[in-house]
């Protein structure tokens, strides 16, 4: 085991209110919906919560216009998410007939949503360890912001958040970990158990066009999955641990 | 901040025999909405499909509302808006009349301070020509593209999980009339069979409007209007009227659902919080104990509403109630 060092954590455990709505971008005629949220959504619903303090949703930088995302992210150093229970995608399809202006016009279309519905209980837990530049004031700040977090992704997609946790975790180097949160897959790392991995956009790159951002793949383990890896790096808490 | 601004509602309605939200229409065959719900049977899992009314067709009925609310009240709503067509200024072409036909562009070589006045005239000039789009936000993608996004949002209205495979959707067979006198004429199209899908459920969703963000701008958070507070207003009643009525869905004039609300909660809070999903049976519960979390670590203000509790009888009640807490806090 190597050197430890702590960083501070947010917890929040989040009640879908039956769907999830969370766009492949950049988007296509035939929209796809992703069955996990990946982490630029979760950073995402997060920042919403904490634009509010001063209204101020997006930000100018480099001549570009950027969510505000883009600014939160530097309080964060990791973002992981761990969902109970699978989602099921599914789209009607649409017939949409439109009279206008003396045409009639016709055209079919599919929105895909993903819906956390059923006789078992869903549960989205999202985790941010805090970057050493929150401080505790900023902590607290980040911890209410995840109480207020009420949408993950898009349009109609709304959560509660049924508990949220605080407190210090450590930074440590192991061989092996079992764990129930998503992480980036990295070469030479083996894995033990059932898990989807999904190619995603890398929350840590400009978010203003995540079209072109650099992307990621996301492990998301169903259950928990076992991960080897010559001194990988860990995040250690009191309700788990998550590959960095 | 410190104000009581955020309103969360969850809703639990009985609907008997409706049409609330159609997709396709396949032939003589027109479809209600259904989505997925997974069950265990037999210890193994199985997917049902079961009715659903999509957030979007709520919506829809909220801004419509929200137009009419907002005139009554002397505010200004645009053209399209008022028509109950929702494009918002999506282009130049729907931007134009908030602008007197001229929409702030940039420049050939435009710099970065340009950028950013030309982005808030815009975002500006919408708000202030329309309050369904300051409150129910736009796209305006043209160049520079200007996005302020939706102060409310709603959920899809499901059937609750205690109840949802006892949720039903049925065709029922309709015809249309054949003339009996006159002159036959064959091959007419006269009489013709078709079926449109009923549902029937208690469903369940939540709403939330952030009344702080009504009339602010998204770009620099400063205050775009002088009538904030009569926004605010006509917000919060253009809910209360889709509630009181039940005035949304489609194919109201023929498949107006038979039931109304059964349940109903509301928080009034500085901050978001949101209510717990109506489609769980302890959403009451959950919802006051959470609340009450966040009001002991934060130390905020924050009001709970409950049908059926503390004299709060019909949901014109809680909603009247809210409205009153509103008013008191100085916020509409
Ligand atoms: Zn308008």
């Amino acid at each position: 085991m190597g050197a430890a060092f702590s960083l501070r954590y947010v917890l929040a455990v989040l009640r879908p209110h039956g769907v999830v709505s969370l766009r492949v971008q950049p988007q296509s005629k035939a929209r796809v919906s992703l069955k996990h949220p990946p982490p630029s959504s979760l950073l995402g619903a997060l920042s919403y919560s904490l634009a509010r303090e001063d209204g101020r949703e997006v930000v100018f930088r480099d001549g570009h216009v950027e969510p505000r995302s883009a600014e939160f992210r530097d309080l964060i150093e990791h973002v992981a998410v761990a969902v109970s229970g699978e989602g099921y995608s599914y789209g009607s399809l649409y017939k949409i007939n439109e009279y206008y202006r003396g045409e009639a016009l016709q055209a079919v279309t599919a929105l895909m949503n993903t819906f956390l519905y059923g006789e078992g209980d869903f549960a989205i837990k999202a985790l941010f360890v805090l970057s050493g530049r929150c401080d505790g004031d900023c902590a607290r700040l980040v911890e209410r912001a995840a109480w207020g977090i009420s949408r993950l992704g898009s349009r109609e997609s709304l959560v509660s958040v049924e508990r949220v946790s605080s407190g210090v975790g450590r930074v440590l180097a192991v061989d092996e970990v079992e764990t129930e949160y998503s992480f980036e897959w990295r070469e030479g790392v083996s894995l033990e158990g059932s898990y989807d991995v999904v190619f995603t956009a890398d929350w840590r790159s400009v978010l203003g066009n995540i079209a072109s951002a650099p992307r990621i793949r996301v492990v998301y383990p169903r259950g928990r999955v076992r991960v080897r890896g010559k001194g990988m790096k860990v995040f250690q808490f009191d309700e788990g641990v998550v590959v960095l | 901040m410190g104000v009581l601004s955020f309103l969360s509602l969850g809703v639990r309605f009985e609907a008997n025999v409706e049409a609330l939200n159609m997709v396709e229409v396949s032939g003589n065959y027109a479809r209600h909405r259904r989505v997925p719900y997974i069950i265990t049977e037999g210890g193994k899992p199985k997917v049902v499909y079961v009715p659903a009314v999509s957030g979007e067709s709520l919506a829809h009925a909220y801004q419509e509302l929200l137009a009419e609310e907002a005139k009554s009240l002397n505010l200004p709503v645009c053209s399209y808006c008022s028509a109950g067509e929702f494009l918002k200024s999506m282009d130049e072409e729907h931007a134009s009349e908030k602008f007197g036909g001229k929409v702030p562009k940039l420049s050939q070589r435009a710099k970065k301070e340009e950028l950013i006045r030309v982005v808030n005239e815009i975002e500006a000039g919408i708000v202030r020509g329309c309050v369904v789009e300051d409150v129910g936000g736009f796209l305006y993608a043209e160049k520079p593209p200007v996005k302020r996004t939706s102060r409310f949002a709603v959920s899809y209205a499901l059937p609750i999980k205690s109840m949802a495979t006892y949720a039903t959707l049925e065709p029922q067979l309709h015809a249309r009339h054949a003339r009996t006198t006159g002159e036959r004429r064959e091959g007419a199209a006269e009489q013709m069979i078709y079926y449109v899908e009923s549902g029937t459920a208690i469903y369940a969703f939540t709403f939330n409007l952030d009344l702080a963000g009504i009339g602010v701008s998204s770009y620099s958070g400063a205050q775009l209007v002088e009538d904030v507070g009569k926004r605010r207003l006509a917000a919060v009643r253009a809910l209360y009227r889709m509630l009181s009525s039940q005035g949304f869905g489609a194919k109201l004039s023929r498949f107006f659902p038979v039931g109304g609300i059964v349940s109903l909660v509301a928080t009034l809070t500085e901050r978001p919080f949101t209510v717990t999903s109506p489609i769980y049976d302890d959403f009451a519960t959950s919802t006051r104990q959470r609340l009450e979390r966040v009001k002991a670590t934060f130390g905020e203000k924050a009001l709970y509403f409950e049908m059926g509790a503390e004299g709060y009888r019909t949901p014109e009640d809680v909603l009247s109630a809210v409205i009153e807490a509103l008013k008191q806090e100085g916020t509409v």
